[in-house]
């Protein structure tokens, strides 16, 4: 049974998330230490840290049968140092080789003879490669496209048949990508996943914006039209009333708030009352709305989304994309173009751990320990 | 003269590995290609693609789990007092903002106690510590290392929508990807997801179907992006899988009076040499003639000869594979559209009456492949 309470602040751990709490664990996170603990016990920490992190969700067993011992990594080839030799410097002699040179520094300006410390190259971080597996998920690959603002979400995107791969609709989370396939979710659903709050519906209305509505509905109803006629297109009941124009933005100028705004409204006012009663500069007015006067507003138009999009909140924080994964956002596309690789210096694989955690949980995971 | 990348006008750092002056590409790619001036024209930003990379220290000095006081473990007040700072949704200038700790780890070139110790009069201790740290580094770090704990992970810029667009038009003036991937150091593989995407873009503008433009937008100023340039520098072209049969020592008996070079160790190993093996690694012989001192035209003419007959090889192959499996004899009937190939019958195929093992205990029902 997964943990269903992921980002508790008492015991808190770094997750795949952009939810605030996570935010704020993973900035009060740091490395557990390793002093005085037995090897199979720092191990063991450093399998527990990074699996809270990797695919929490997914069983140990799951996870091993997915684990690979084998780590991917590339090299930066230089096509003019090896147009000027077949490489047999290297090893000649007794086999330490006669150039001093090495190769990968002959064509740096201004070398003259002792590499300085920058110019060293760093290791490969082999060892944050040890949860690349994870990485071919497709649930996973969905949220580092910036689809889903967290793993879990993506998962339930997968879950509820919203990503397509290669044009068919695939329900498991757990479809590892193959290098070349391109996955897809509508882009609604994915600009409401990591866009932040959305314009709520109306829910109290000012006096003015009480007489416009019930002017208009009167006079939609005077013309003999079922009240189905007039659900189904509430702008037309409207826009017969000259005064109460149909735009939302006139609603909102005419007193109309919205709830995430709605501070000053009067507590006599009710949402449910059909009747409502309202103190004017004339003396007492009385409005009879119909029950469901909300069904009336016009609504916030579906694509106005596109239009007026916001980040969800600290998605600046995660906001990057992995080279193996190649992301249009103007059709929500990607493609997974290969499987992650480590290069000197760096790793594909995202994650808050240092390498000597990963090397560690690598260990682990290897069968002898 | 058409324009040359000059390592000069790359932004040049003590902390920088200095810059090869061919990235990845021969310099002489634009005397390769017969009409790079077409690209030419666009403005000549001077932003570089060239990460300045720098890593960040692990805080190891500090306690696990810093307690903040407050309510709720001090996150109410974290939120009041960091979560504005960041949460950035319009960055300015472009740059991202990514987590930084705070304090950041001190500089080791002065160890704590020594600032501590030598304050002047005044100065609290914490005030010290903080006055130590250099903000500038540690921002410029932060806006490259997402996780301020994992200095190993950085962040690749992604390529603009006109650097796509670019990537487009030169294959619709009917350019193989190699040479588009080669002229935009790109790689090969985001050449083509490129094209595929743009591909889709361009039918959903002609059906009005509505593109997600601000949230497009929103995302790019969010992270580093790779402005299209007239020789952008993107990422490295020529980067070679590490061979799994490389890892093991293999242990050879060689003549001493022998060369021994690449090819020999490829045969040793039973792989083929880095020299095949390389994407692009047909700069090689670009390289090789320049650096015998072949001419200009001469190097295009046998390009483009190459470029040719790759082209040849390639639609050979295709043929050949249509051919191959357009060769069943076709039965067309009412329901069904029977495409007859030779079967060998002594092997075992699906067996009818025999129940499928899928829904046997630890059977994996999920598609390994959808095509």
């Amino acid at each position: 049974m997964a943990r269903t309470k992921i980002f508790a602040l008492k015991r808190p751990y770094p997750r795949q998330s952009w939810n605030k709490q996570a935010v704020y664990n993973l900035f009060r996170y740091r490395t557990p230490g390793t002093s005085r603990r037995t090897f199979y016990q720092q191990k063991f920490r450093a399998k527990q840290e990074t699996r809270r992190f990797h695919g929490e969700y997914l069983t140990e067993r799951k996870w091993n049968s997915m684990f690979r011992h084998t780590l991917r990594g590339v090299l930066r080839m230089n096509p003019a140092a090896m147009a000027r030799g077949d490489g047999s410097s290297v090893v000649s002699g007794r086999g330490s080789g006669t150039d001093l040179l090495p190769m990968r520094l002959k064509d740096v300006e201004g070398y003259e003879g002792f590499p300085t410390k920058e110019m060293k190259t760093q290791p490969i971080p082999f060892a944050q490669m040890t949860f690349a597996p994870l990485e071919r998920r497709l649930d996973t690959a969905v949220y580092r496209a910036l689809f889903a603002s967290s793993v879990r979400q993506a998962r339930m995107m997968c879950l509820h048949g919203k990503v397509m791969v290669n044009g068919v609709k695939m329900p498991h989370a757990g479809y590892m990508l193959n290098p070349g396939d391109m996955f897809s979710i509508d882009p609604l659903l994915v600009m409401r996943a990591v866009g932040g709050p959305q314009r709520v519906a109306f829910k109290q209305l000012s006096t003015q914006a009480k007489s416009d509505l019930q002017k208009a509905i009167e006079e939609a109803q005077s013309k003999t039209k079922s009240s189905t006629f007039l659900k189904a297109s509430n702008k037309k009941v409207l826009a017969g009333n000259a005064d109460a124009e149909v735009d939302t933005e006139t609603f909102t100028a005419a007193g109309v708030k919205a709830t995430g705004e709605g501070e000053g409204e009067t507590s006599e006012e009710k949402a449910v009352g059909a009747t409502a009663e309202e103190e004017s500069t004339g003396g007492k007015r009385k409005f009879h709305l119909p029950s469901d006067w909300r069904t009336y507003l016009p609504k916030h138009p579906r694509w106005k989304i596109y239009d007026e999009w916001k980040p969800k909140r600290f998605m600046n924080l995660f906001a990057f994309i992995p080279r193996y994964l190649e992301v249009n956002h103007h059709i929500c596309h990607a493609v997974y173009l290969r499987h992650p690789v480590a290069r000197s210096g760096s790793a594909e694989v995202p994650n808050p751990f240092n390498t000597e955690i990963m090397q560690l949980a690598y260990n682990w995971y290897l069968r002898r320990r | 003269m058409p324009p040359r990348l000059r390592p000069s006008s790359l932004p040049s750092t003590s902390n920088v590995i200095p810059i090869p002056q061919s990235f990845s590409s021969s310099p002489l790619l634009p005397y390769l290609l017969p009409s790079y001036h077409i690209y030419t024209t666009s403005s000549s930003s001077s932003s570089s693609s060239c990460r300045n990379f720098s890593t960040s220290e692990p805080s190891y000095r500090r306690a696990r789990f810093e307690k903040t006081p407050g309510t709720r473990n001090g996150f109410i007040e974290w939120m009041s007092k960091f979560g504005g700072r960041y949460n950035v949704p319009s960055p300015t200038n472009n740059i991202p903002v990514y987590m930084v700790y705070q304090p950041t780890p001190l500089p080791k070139s002065a160890p704590e106690s020594l600032l501590v110790k030598k304050r002047e009069k005044g100065v609290s201790r914490k005030q010290a510590k903080m006055g130590a740290i250099d903000w500038d580094l540690a921002r410029k770090r932060a806006e490259y290392a997402p996780f301020p704990s994992n200095p190993s992970f950085k962040v690749h810029p992604v390529i603009s929508t006109e650097f796509r667009e670019q990537i487009y038009l030169r294959m619709k003036a009917d350019r193989s990807v190699k040479r588009i991937s080669a002229e935009l150091n790109c790689e090969l593989e985001r050449v083509a997801a490129v094209i595929r995407l743009k591909e889709i873009e361009k039918r959903w503008i002609e059906q009005n179907r509505p593109l997600c433009t601000e949230m497009q937008k929103c995302v790019h100023a969010m992270m580093p992006v790779t402005q299209y340039t007239p020789f952008p520098q993107h990422e490295s072209i020529t980067d070679l899988r590490i061979h799994p049969a490389t890892n093991n020592q293999l242990f050879l008996a060689v003549p001493e009076s022998l060369p021994f070079n690449r090819k020999d160790a490829a045969e040793a190993l039973g792989i083929l040499p880095a020299d095949i093996r390389m994407p692009h690694s047909e700069l090689i012989e670009v390289e090789r003639m320049k650096q015998a001192g072949v001419e200009v035209q001469e190097m295009i003419k046998i390009e483009t000869e190459r470029e040719q007959r790759e082209a040849e090889e390639a639609k050979a192959k295709r043929e050949r594979r249509e051919k191959r499996l357009g060769a069943a004899k076709v039965v067309e009937t009412e329901r069904f559209r029977f495409r007859l190939k030779p079967a060998n019958a002594a092997a075992v195929g699906y067996r009818y009456g025999v129940p499928a093992e899928d829904r046997k205990r630890g059977i994996n029902k999920i598609p390994t492949r959808v095509v």
